[in-house]
């Protein structure tokens, strides 16, 4: 277990440095750079701005300056957020788009779990084909609609919240719900699949003889199996719950690391893409490993793998 | 659970202040007045930094605001400044002339790397004596007044002045003007309140301003709708029709219940900008004059004003009609006779004419312009357009490169005189970007920027711009409107051709109920 914990973690680590070698050359083989601007710049204030961010010389010694910069966690100044450093501006944004993963993740599920579960207890009637449809439509929908509809509904209609901006956990509710229902569903899926399954299960079949029922029931027999595959899927799940965070971002104005990213790619802000592929690379390798872990710590199958 | 919420409490800010809340769209690049260019930067740094002058936000006239006042001579070539006794920065240290003079060493620096280093290029004399600040330059410049107003001219405190491009900014950022920075938030917004260290401080009457950062249209309008935010600076182009419905009903409304017509929140203005397309000189067959005569010749205007919409105005000339002291070139009419026999004559002597490529960028209007050239072109010219739609910056790139046979550009004036917009066709200036070199251009602009007499500069000025229409290394489309959402509730607002805001005039009305 140790020496496969051990493997990941040096797998983890060369990930980011492949990944942080590809940005940089994609960045740099795009065309345009971060002084191009409608008003031109005379070449002696051009010459001062490459020079003070480093972007003299050729790519290999850039980039030896970017490497050497990542192995001391520090990507230099931003060029579009000028005056500040790049770690700074990262350090601001992480704990928003943490905050914003983490409630979308509690909503999927809260919302999604106890939804599964009550609809595999009714197979085939009301509650399941009413589930059945309504996680069809979510899955259908991209979050961005949900937002509009969500916005419409709350800040329009009812005036309730916010239309956007950051601003405490109000301003979290309306963004956390368009992020996390569509995973919602298919974690309700997952879990009426998986607790169907044990439903009809022999040994439930045995408890249910002998007198078992209700939340003991629930608790000891389906629970347990029926959140494996749940768990498993959690990992890509919260992955794609933090990238899928850059359009929910843009469209309610949070300062979240998401729009970092695409703007940073759009205005050539060379050392703050760079970091936040890294943050980002190094989040999703640290929440699958985290994902693993937990499932080897539930299911002795897994763990027998090791 | 705990943990989210500390998480969701670090990206929590106070409740809005009773202030005005502003989408400001963009994050200011930076809070440095010599570094800044763009729009959302130019209306943060208008809160927090006065210069020797301000506008008038009605007239855009220049009003004493650090400089109580100011001579100069006939030609404007000498500026003589009187400043104001007991100038403070917002902290409360005293601010000196020498702060001024020091300030622009460092903007005319090309070190600071300051991006309107070109206006203090021709400086041959600035010296001060007493609270007189004495400038000359080797050439007039007419409208200088009004250029102090802008924040690139305006004095900087001695720890912004010893900043490199890339060195991290001072831990508080300290000005001269009507606010101060309260707080910033990057990304999110920025807050600032009421300088008491301003020499007018008593003028200032907002308790507070919020300035978002708001980069979605949508969302923005969506907070002015609910009322989140007052002011606008824009908003996508699909909400016009919706909006000039809005105001409609506003006016039907308030005739229903017998009150006189309220201030109409969305009301397109003339703004100090024009719409064209750069046309390659450099290289077949644009290179050949005929042939951009005949693009220029083949234009409708009128029809492309109407489809780009929004109370945009057909720009039959390079130089905004509104410009003090100036009548405008005008060019050639619409013929397009003569336009399909030069067509025709380039093409036989060339053995026949590839397809041009237009250069655009995405966005509808963009997109629609390019498509109706293209359609019309082929239609009325027999020409074959290729569209090819880039991002921004490598738009940019290729038209620095000359790589492009048409591409769509436009430029907004920094002040109220022709030669904002017409230095920028000089040969070699890099703005230019059409490989047109003219040297009869450049001379007429030679011998106006040495002009001491106004009308003779401005006939000189006006002679250049028809020589450059007639050239036709650019088409001239459309003039901007300026397109800012404000509420009823903001109190002496004014809008203008540069979308100036004095923001220290402002007051907001309570919620009507």
């Amino acid at each position: 277990m140790r020496r496969r914990l051990l493997t990941r973690l040096l797998a983890w680590g060369a990930t980011v440095l492949l990944v942080h070698a590809a940005a940089f050359l994609l960045m740099r083989a795009t065309r345009g750079g971060p002084f191009d601007e409608e008003r031109a710049l005379d070449p002696a204030v051009r010459a001062s701005l490459e020079e003070a961010w480093g972007l003299q010389g050729s790519w290999l010694e850039q980039y030896g300056r970017s490497l050497a910069g990542l192995l001391r966690l520090d990507f230099g100044p931003s060029l579009r957020y000028r005056g500040l450093a790049v770690r700074d501006l990262l350090a601001q944004a992480l704990p928003l788009s943490l905050a914003l993963g983490g409630l979308a993740l509690l909503v999927a599920l809260l919302l999604g779990l106890p939804a599964g579960l009550a609809a595999a207890a009714r197979r085939g009637r009301l509650p399941d084909r009413l589930l059945r449809l309504l996680s069809s439509l979510t899955l259908a929908l991209p979050g961005f609609v949900l937002a509009g509809l969500g916005i419409l509904l709350f800040s329009f209609h009812l005036g309730w919240l916010p239309p956007a901006t950051a601003g405490g956990l109000r301003h979290l509710i309306l963004p956390a719900l368009s992020l996390g229902l569509p995973v919602a569903a298919q974690v309700a899926r997952l879990s009426r699949q998986a607790a169907a399954e044990v439903l009809d299960s022999e040994s439930v079949q045995a408890a249910r003889a002998r007198g078992v029922s209700g939340f003991l029931l629930l608790r000891r027999h389906v629970l347990p199996r029926a959140s494996l595959p749940v768990v498993a899927f959690l990992g890509p799940a919260a992955a794609g719950l933090l990238t899928g965070s850059l359009v929910i971002e843009q469209v309610f104005a949070l300062p979240g690391l998401g729009a970092f990213f695409v703007q940073g790619a759009l205005n050539r802000d060379y050392p703050l893409v760079l970091g936040a592929t890294v943050v980002y690379t190094a989040l999703l390798g640290a929440l699958s490993l985290a994902a693993d872990l937990l499932l080897a710590r539930l299911d002795p199958r897994v763990r027998s793998l090791g | 659970m705990r943990l989210l919420l500390a998480l969701a409490g670090a990206g929590c800010v106070p409740a809005p202040p009773p202030g005005l809340v502003i989408a400001n769209g963009s994050d200011p690049q930076v809070l440095d007045p010599h570094r800044a260019t763009g729009a959302p930067e130019a209306r943060v740094l208008s809160a927090l930094h006065a210069g020797l002058t301000r506008l008038d936000p009605r007239s855009l006239e220049p009003r004493p605001d650090l400089a109580e006042s100011w001579e100069r001579d006939p030609a404007g070539r000498v500026w003589t400044f009187v400043l104001r006794e007991n100038l403070h920065w917002s902290d409360g240290r005293p601010l000196s002339g020498e702060d001024l003079v020091e300030s622009w060493h460092r903007l005319r620096d090309p070190a600071t790397a300051a991006p309107y280093r070109n206006w203090l290029e021709d400086l041959e004399e600035l010296r001060l004596e007493g609270r007189e600040l004495r400038v000359r330059f080797r050439h007039p410049r007419p409208r200088f007044a009004e250029m102090c107003a802008w924040h690139a001219l305006a004095p900087l405190p001695p720890e912004m002045r010893r900043r490199g491009p890339a060195d991290p900014l001072p831990p508080r950022l300290v000005g001269s003007g009507p606010f101060r920075l309260a707080e910033r938030r990057i990304r999110d917004r920025i807050r600032v309140e009421p300088n008491p260290w301003y020499w007018d401080a008593g003028r200032v009457r907002l308790p507070a301003m919020d300035f978002l950062t708001v980069e979605s249209g949508f969302t923005a309008l969506n907070l002015f709708l609910t009322g989140d935010a007052h002011f606008l600076a824009d908003f996508p182009a699909l909400a016009r029709p919706a909006l000039e419905e809005r105001e409609r009903r506003r006016a039907r409304e308030a005739a229903a219940r017998g009150l006189p017509p309220p201030r109409p929140e969305y009301a397109p203005a003339p703004f100090l900008a024009t719409a064209f397309l750069r046309l390659n000189c450099s290289r077949p067959p644009l290179d050949d004059p005929r042939l951009r005569l005949a693009l220029a010749l083949s234009l409708d205007r009128e029809a492309l004003a109407r489809l780009a919409g929004g109370g945009r105005r057909p720009a039959f000339s390079l130089v905004p009609p509104w410009m003090p002291d100036y009548e405008p070139a005008r060019c050639l009419p619409p013929d397009l006779e003569t336009a399909r026999a030069l067509v025709q004559a380039v093409a036989e002597e060339r053995g026949g004419l590839r397809p041009l490529e237009l250069l655009t960028t995405g966005g509808e209007l963009h997109r629609d312009t390019a498509e109706a050239l293209q359609d019309h072109w082929r239609r009325s010219l027999g020409l074959e357009i290729r569209i090819t739609v880039q991002e921004w910056k490598v738009l940019l790139a290729a038209q620095n490169a000359l790589e492009y046979d048409l591409s769509r550009s436009s430029w907004i004036g920094d002040y109220l005189d022709p030669e904002t917009f017409l230095e920028v066709f000089r040969s070699g200036s890099g703005n230019n970007r059409t490989g047109w070199a003219d040297m009869v251009y450049d001379r007429l602009l030679d011998r106006a920027r040495a002009a001491a007499d106004a009308a003779e500069r401005a006939r000189l000025l006006q002679a250049a711009e028809q020589r450059l229409l007639d050239q036709a290394p650019v088409l001239t489309l459309w003039f901007e409107t300026g397109t800012e959402l404000v509420s009823s509730r903001v109190l002496g607002f004014e809008r203008n051709l540069r979308g100036v805001v004095d923001w220290a005039g402002l007051a907001l009305a309570p919620e009507a109920e």
